[in-house]
């Protein structure tokens, strides 16, 4: 497991997601979709939803909750959160995890799914966060 | 290198001679004891061969408990809806999809439904379902959309007007059947139209980005024979044999995108579907070369390779004349279909308004298809796909 428990994962994976919640070129795009997804993930557990139905109340372009929510989700997402963490490095192909049910996902797909080539630029952004926390190799 | 394949085709298929499903008792024995619900349509409920399908349901043991004759071209949700509730007041426990596409995708939805209880809208999704669903005996009646053997149903959301996709490996059939003499009461236009869908399966799936050897396979058988026969299968008569092989050619096609999906031909015709209600098969016909023609930039190698490999062109020195070729080729197969037919071969003939154009790039755009498409589009390309479709 690259997060060992729930702790860890919402620090590295939701300290990242508030990051990028204020990056211009990626955030105005997500926010344009009004989209709100929802992961759930496994092996720990943990739930992040990205909300860009309306404002952030820290300013980001949407919003990011970590934990149970009341909020329903457009798209919703479950996978292991080791599959999360190699995804936001860029090394998942999407459609063939979604094949192998790897990722399964429930809702318009498609709507989601057209965010991919907008948040390309996120892959090395999270390599260097890592790389900033000490965790340049978290799989050690 | 490949990252990862599949090839998983659970459907049973039995073909044979015009009038099989007058003798198909064999092949249904195994629900012998369960009750039918028929899904078809007001054309083919009226038709001789589905009366052969009955007796051979009586003969097998099945009782015919509901018959389902409305489903309209493009079903939606109201009448997935409707369906379930009839089936479940009857106590249906198999499914049974006589007539086109549209009549099938119904049938896969209702039998999400009748297992999952719900609506159709919270099943939106990739291998979400949990349940075993209800045996799904299919028998089709045009040569185009493949969902006899596909794990993808379309079902159009009348309210919010978008189109629900459902795709799970439970949906695929129990049990294809591909009876011939179907193909004999198509009228040439559908022939043609939905030939055009089958053949846009088989070269989408080939140069997709999912693509495998294993389902090139069926989309090369799938799109060389529909080159060898389409011409045959719209003559006035002698038919018989070109028919029933644009009918197996359409399911190989079928079995070759279930892998592979579809790509931005496909994104614009179902934006052309929702936005101008042209036919399926007529909007791929629409914008089958210009799909090719963009995705000729990224992936002359694999047009070409199609185009040989299916028998439109012999093997030339330079890859890109190869598939320019291979382009040509198919553009000329489309043109006989079309002016044998009279099915529309600009925009404009098939009803579309300049002033639609808007809507029609904001729907592809946001198409799932494109996501397997091996070259991404902007707006912009896809805006002068139409364009140049437009007016001829
Ligand atoms: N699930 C999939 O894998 C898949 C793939 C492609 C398309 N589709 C869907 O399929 C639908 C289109 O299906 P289609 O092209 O088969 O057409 P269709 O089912 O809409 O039928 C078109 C017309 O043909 C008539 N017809 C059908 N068979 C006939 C016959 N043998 N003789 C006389 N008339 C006949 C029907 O009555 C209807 O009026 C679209 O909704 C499309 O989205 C699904
Ligand atoms: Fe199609």
């Amino acid at each position: 497991m690259i997060f060992r428990n729930s702790d860890e994962l919402y620090d590295i994976l939701g300290t990242f997601f508030n990051q990028l919640k204020f990056d211009e070129e990626m955030g105005k795009q997500i926010r344009n979709s009004k989209i709100i997804v929802q992961w759930e993930y496994s092996d720990p557990p943990g739930i992040v939803t990205i909300d860009a139905s309306g404002d952030d109340p820290d300013g980001g372009f949407y919003q990011v909750i970590l934990g149970p929510t009341d909020i329903k989700p457009e798209v919703y997402m479950t996978m292991k959160a080791d599959i999360a963490h190699e995804f936001w490095l860029g090394k998942v192909n999407l459609l063939a995890a979604l094949s192998r049910r790897q990722i399964v996902a429930k809702g318009p797909i498609p709507k989601a799914l057209k965010l991919l080539p907008a948040i390309k630029p996120a892959y090395s952004r999270y390599a260097e966060f890592l790389a900033e926390r000490g965790r340049a190799d978290p799989s050690v | 290198m490949i990252d990862f394949f599949q090839f998983y085709s659970p459907t049973r298929i039995v073909g044979g001679k015009p009038g099989l499903l007058g003798q198909l008792a064999p092949e249904l024995a195994p629900f012998a004891g369960l009750r039918a619900g028929i899904v078809t349509d007001p054309v083919l409920g009226t038709m001789i061969y589905f009366r052969s399908l009955e007796t051979s349901l009586a003969e097998a043991g099945i009782e015919v408990a509901a018959v389902y004759q409305d489903v309209p071209q493009d079903s939606d949700v109201d009448v997935v809806h409707a369906v379930r509730d009839l089936f479940a007041a009857n106590r249906c426990d198999m499914i049974i999809a006589v007539g086109g596409g549209s009549v099938i995708d119904t049938a896969k939805a209702v039998n999400i439904v009748m297992t999952h209880g719900g609506e159709l809208r919270d099943y939106q999704g990739a291998h979400i379902l949990t349940e075993t669903l209800l045996p799904l005996v299919v028998v089709p009646t045009t040569v185009g959309t493949g969902s006899e053997v596909t794990m993808v149903a379309v079902i159009a959301d009348s309210q919010d007007k978008r189109k629900l996709t459902l795709l799970d490996h439970r949906l695929s059939p129990t049990l294809a059947v591909l009876d011939p003499q179907v193909t004999f009461s198509l009228p040439p236009k559908l022939v043609a139209a939905t030939a055009m869908d089958a053949l846009t399966h088989a070269l989408e799936a080939y140069i997709d980005l999912e693509h495998s050897p294993f389902g090139d396979l069926w989309a090369v058988a799938a799109a060389d024979m529909i080159r060898d026969n389409l011409a045959t299968a719209l003559q006035p008569e002698g038919f018989a044999e070109a028919r029933t092989r644009l009918q197996w050619a359409s399911t190989m096609a079928g079995i070759a995108f279930n892998h592979s999906m579809v790509g931005i031909v496909h994104a614009m015709a179902h934006a052309l579907g929702a936005v101008a209600k042209i036919p399926h098969g007529v909007a791929n016909s629409l914008m089958l070369t210009e799909g090719l023609q963009f995705n000729s930039e990224e992936v002359a190698d694999r047009i070409a390779d199609i185009g040989v490999r299916a028998g439109f062109v012999k093997a030339m020195v330079d890859t890109s004349a190869t598939a320019q070729a291979t382009i040509a080729a198919v553009a000329a197969l489309r043109a006989t279909a079309c002016r044998s037919t009279g099915i529309p071969e600009t925009l404009v003939q098939a009803g579309v308004r300049r002033d639609q154009l808007p809507l029609l790039v904001e729907r592809a755009c946001e198409d799932g298809s494109l996501l397997y498409n091996p070259r991404q589009a902007t707006d912009d390309d896809i805006l002068q796909m139409f364009e140049r479709v437009l007016d001829g």
